[in-house]
């Protein structure tokens, strides 16, 4: 009797993983159509003003939390955002000031928790071969407070050299990122456990998948 | 190998609690609580001469089941695709897809199941 009852509970926990390992949807692996390649990974638009970023999809942020939206792959915290950059946070940030756009640059670690990231507000949209449309930030990744994203051109030049984080867009003001979101100061996510962001895995495509970041100015 | 599987199952819901508190998620890899434990455990049950029963096992296995129900409110696409991201990023195994990385941890505790049977019955 016992031992019907271990092989049953064995049968079961194998049927379990069976199923596991073949629900998780792949990339597929044929190369996406998108003209920003890994070894040219942004591009700069003046005449559209707008600034072009290779990244790519890490599904993992489709179910945990984070407060980085677009992070360096070589970054210390490549591996922590939504989207993993092929361009880097310097390159990110003299593509903006090309564009002429004002940095607020108000940012610091003292001030962080209490102060409100400054600076041009911007557009941000996502798209990738076989979207429908160009996405907004908002409809990629979801803000559990359904609050529309208040990206600003942060700067944190410095910053972003000293600390080598990688770190391109971040989803509360922060004094590293080049651009971070104005509805909440440092440490609402993590400290605070004042907002959950995650990646949306009903619009954008599987881990792994090459999509197209475009930030400009706010009309 | 028996202590091997144990570890990996104490690593998995190690990196999976520590994976909920967004403090350190944020800052470590939480996925290396899989490799860790997985070679710390072997070498644990050979200094004290431990050997480990199948229920033990099947136990940790439920145990695993109940800490991700209950950690991502009974989601079941983070049932089945979490445990895969955790062992990619425990491992650095980026080049890995998640589809992939999930089909070696369910061959991990499918092969498990079965060796411990098979086992038993010699």
């Amino acid at each position: 009797m016992r031992r019907n009852a271990i092989l049953c509970a064995t049968l079961t926990m194998c049927m379990c993983w069976c199923m596991f390992g073949f629900a998780i949807p792949s990339a597929d692996s044929a190369p996406a159509k998108i003209t920003l390649t890994k070894e040219k990974p942004i591009l700069v638009d003046e005449k559209e003003k707008s600034v072009s970023v290779l990244a790519q999809v890490n599904g993992k942020y489709f179910f945990q939390t984070t407060r980085h939206a677009v992070v360096y792959s070589g970054g210390s915290n490549g591996d922590k955002s939504v989207f993993r950059s092929y361009a880097n946070d310097q390159d990110f940030y003299n593509a903006l000031m090309k564009l002429s756009l004002k940095a607020g640059n108000n940012m610091t670690k003292e001030n962080g928790a209490k102060t409100f990231v400054e600076g041009d507000l911007l557009d941000v949209t996502v798209t990738w071969e076989g979207a429908k449309k160009e996405y907004s930030l908002d409809e990629v990744v979801l803000d559990s407070n359904k609050k529309p994203f208040q990206m600003r051109f942060g700067g944190n030049q410095k910053n972003a050299l000293q600390f080598k984080t990688g770190c391109l867009l971040c989803l509360d003001s922060c004094p590293v990122g080049i651009v971070s979101n104005a509805n909440y100061t440092m440490g609402a996510v993590e400290m605070r456990n004042e907002v959950i962001f995650k990646g949306n895995d009903k619009i954008l495509p599987p881990d792994g998948s090459l999509v197209v970041i475009k930030v400009k100015a706010k009309s | 190998m028996k202590g091997a599987l144990i570890g990996f199952t104490l690593g998995l819901i190690l990196a999976v609690l520590a994976g909920s508190w967004v403090w350190l998620e944020m800052r470590a890899n939480v996925g290396f609580f899989i490799p860790a434990a997985t070679f710390l455990c072997p070498a644990f049950c050979l200094w004290r001469r431990k050997t480990f029963t199948y229920s033990v096992f099947l136990k940790g296995q439920v145990a695993l089941l109940i800490v991700l129900l209950l950690i991502y409110n009974f989601d079941m696409g983070a049932l089945c695709a979490v445990p895969a991201y955790l062992f990619r990023e425990g491992f650095h195994g980026n080049g890995l897809t998640p589809a992939t990385a999930g089909l070696v941890v369910c061959s991990i505790y499918l092969g498990g199941n079965l060796l411990w049977i098979f086992n038993r019955k010699q």
